[in-house]
């Protein structure tokens, strides 16, 4: 491939060290840039287009460096034992780019590197990302050996254990992973975030992990918001004004928790500790406490917790879930079921409640003879939309109800028998209700 | 059994499918409004969809993104789409 020198030049600086203590410089070796693309008469004198030697501590600086793609080539000093090696980079203009290099031992019996996540990623600014690697013997088994890591580009900093942390400017590069003469290269893009306007907000497993991400939905490329390295986040949900977001997080797979954090996924802040929260949270509409439910031993209780920490339990003795905060902030519907041991071979009874903000005692608005799921808030507080299901569960109509239980209707009676409604869904202007239908 | 994204007109009653499942057992789900809505996002097991509401065409779900590895598809459902609460972002 040839290179195409743009119209920048940049300076490579670093070390070259012994890969099995890289504390230790190596001295005298030749760090060079080869010349990539030569006239035919000028091949055999061709001078490289930056050249050093190391110093004692192994330090070197090549200066003039085109940008583009380019090879920084290492010999060893004479009868030293070290392989050399040679790395291809992209370089990019007008900047200097840190690069330590390892050699390895000629008898160091490498074959090469492997690094998880290999696919190109692009992170925001501050994102972070965990890459492991793997250095493989000359069998193909894991040689045990760490290698050392590097970036290029400005697109951020790795630690010795391949933690990148992505810079706070738009940049593209490479995370470099190297032992002596293994080298695996991943690029990396770090890019702004982009305007919330028109996006949407989701967990994505594409890397293993449950991961926050947003994507917007006219460009389609998702961006992650949120990351943490063998942490499972899940459920994340926008504030009213979407100055945050409120989310479910997990080290253990067993116990969630609730967190919030600043839209642009900073200020990452524990709301509850160990309180074991069910999926379906709901912000107050004035955004500061949330709604949720909580397993209490046996029963699934209501909650409320504000985002400054304070955590206070509004019901008790059943399971209660499926919250909904009314849009004047002064009621929550839910749904209640007696504490079921699926002993007696019946689902148990499903009935729409509402509570106050502050606990304290429980309306019933369904009968027992139905069940009822999903109660849902109209925009202008008038009615709740809710799930209207036969005895068996088979069967369920979207319905309307007034805030006191009275007045349902349904929403659909002349749907096809066997079908069922579920998820409603306003529309924000209060006309239309979205729904899934099975 | 197959899903479907349905809407139904709280005035008069008036129901209109716009999305349904591609193959059995195909769930889809997390529906979510625009802001200004004119449009429903929704999941399925391969990725998050979206589909215009107004206008007298026949609705078109567009594929905005993949979510959920290849092999974890076909199934009916994937982890991203149990895992997520799909969410518009408030603010237009």
């Amino acid at each position: 491939m040839v290179s195409r020198p743009g119209n920048g030049v940049s300076t490579v600086t670093g070390s070259v060290v012994d890969a099995a203590d890289v504390s230790q410089g190596i001295a005298d070796a030749y760090v060079y840039v080869p010349i990539r693309a030569v006239p035919r008469t000028r091949q055999a004198s061709a001078a490289p287009v930056a050249e050093a030697h190391t110093s004692a501590d192994g330090t070197y600086t090549l200066t003039g460096v085109p940008e583009g793609t380019q090879s920084i080539v290492v010999e060893p000093p004479a009868g030293s034992g070290y392989a050399g090696m040679q790395i291809d980079l992209g370089i990019p203009g007008g900047t200097t780019v840190s690069l330590r290099i390892t050699l390895a031992r000629l008898n160091a019996d490498i074959k090469g590197i492997t690094v998880v996540p290999s696919e190109e990623l692009t992170l925001t600014y501050g994102g972070v990302q965990q890459y492991t690697a793997v250095v493989l013997d000359s069998s193909g088994a894991d040689s045990g050996l760490a290698p050392v890591w590097a970036t290029t580009g400005g697109i951020g900093t790795i630690s010795a254990s391949g933690l990148f942390t992505a810079g706070n400017s738009t940049a593209s590069g490479q995370v470099v992973a190297m032992l002596g003469t293994a080298v695996a290269v991943v690029p990396v893009h770090v890019r702004p975030l982009p305007s919330l306007a028109g996006t949407l907000l989701y967990t994505d497993t594409n890397s293993g992990q449950s991961d926050i991400c947003i994507v917007p939905v006219d460009q389609g490329t998702p961006v992650p918001l949120l990351v943490t390295p063998g942490v499972h986040e899940t459920f994340p949900l926008w504030s009213p004004d979407g100055s945050r977001a409120a989310f479910l997080r997990t080290t253990d797979l067993a116990t969630d928790d609730l967190w919030v954090m600043d839209a642009d996924g900073s200020a990452i802040t524990s709301i509850t500790n160990s309180l074991d929260v069910v999926k379906n949270q709901c912000w107050a509409p004035d955004g500061l406490s949330l709604v949720l439910s909580v397993h209490q031993g046996e029963a699934m209780v209501l909650a409320r917790a504000r985002i400054d920490g304070q955590v206070d339990v509004l019901t008790s003795g059943h399971e209660d879930l499926d919250p909904d905060w009314s849009p004047d902030g002064q009621l929550i519907a839910f749904v209640r079921s007696p504490i079921w041991d699926g002993t007696t071979g019946q689902l148990p009874s499903s009935r729409a409640c509402l509570v106050s903000r502050d606990g304290g005692a429980v309306s019933v608005l369904s009968p027992d003879s139905e069940r009822a799921y999903e109660p849902r808030w109209s925009p202008d507080g008038a009615s709740i939309a809710f799930v209207r299901a036969s005895s068996d569960g088979t069967v369920g109509h979207l319905c309307l109800m007034a805030p006191d239980g009275s007045a349902v209707t349904d929403l659909m009676p002349d749907s096809p028998p066997l079908t069922t409604a579920g998820e409603p869904r306003w529309s924000p202007d209060g006309k239309v209700i979205a729904f899934v239908l099975q | 059994m197959s899903y479907s994204i349905a809407m139904v007109s709280v005035g008069t009653g008036e129901l209109e499918v716009l999305a349904s499942s591609d193959y059995e057992y195909e769930a889809l789900g997390q529906v979510t409004w625009s802001p200004d809505a004119s449009r429903l996002a929704y999941m399925a097991p391969r990725g998050i969809y979206v589909v215009g509401v107004a206008g007298s065409t026949t609705p078109t779900p567009t594929l905005v993104c993949e979510t959920a590895p290849e092999s974890s598809v076909g199934t009916g459902f994937s982890i991203a789409f149990m895992f997520s609460r799909l969410n518009w972002y408030p603010g237009l």
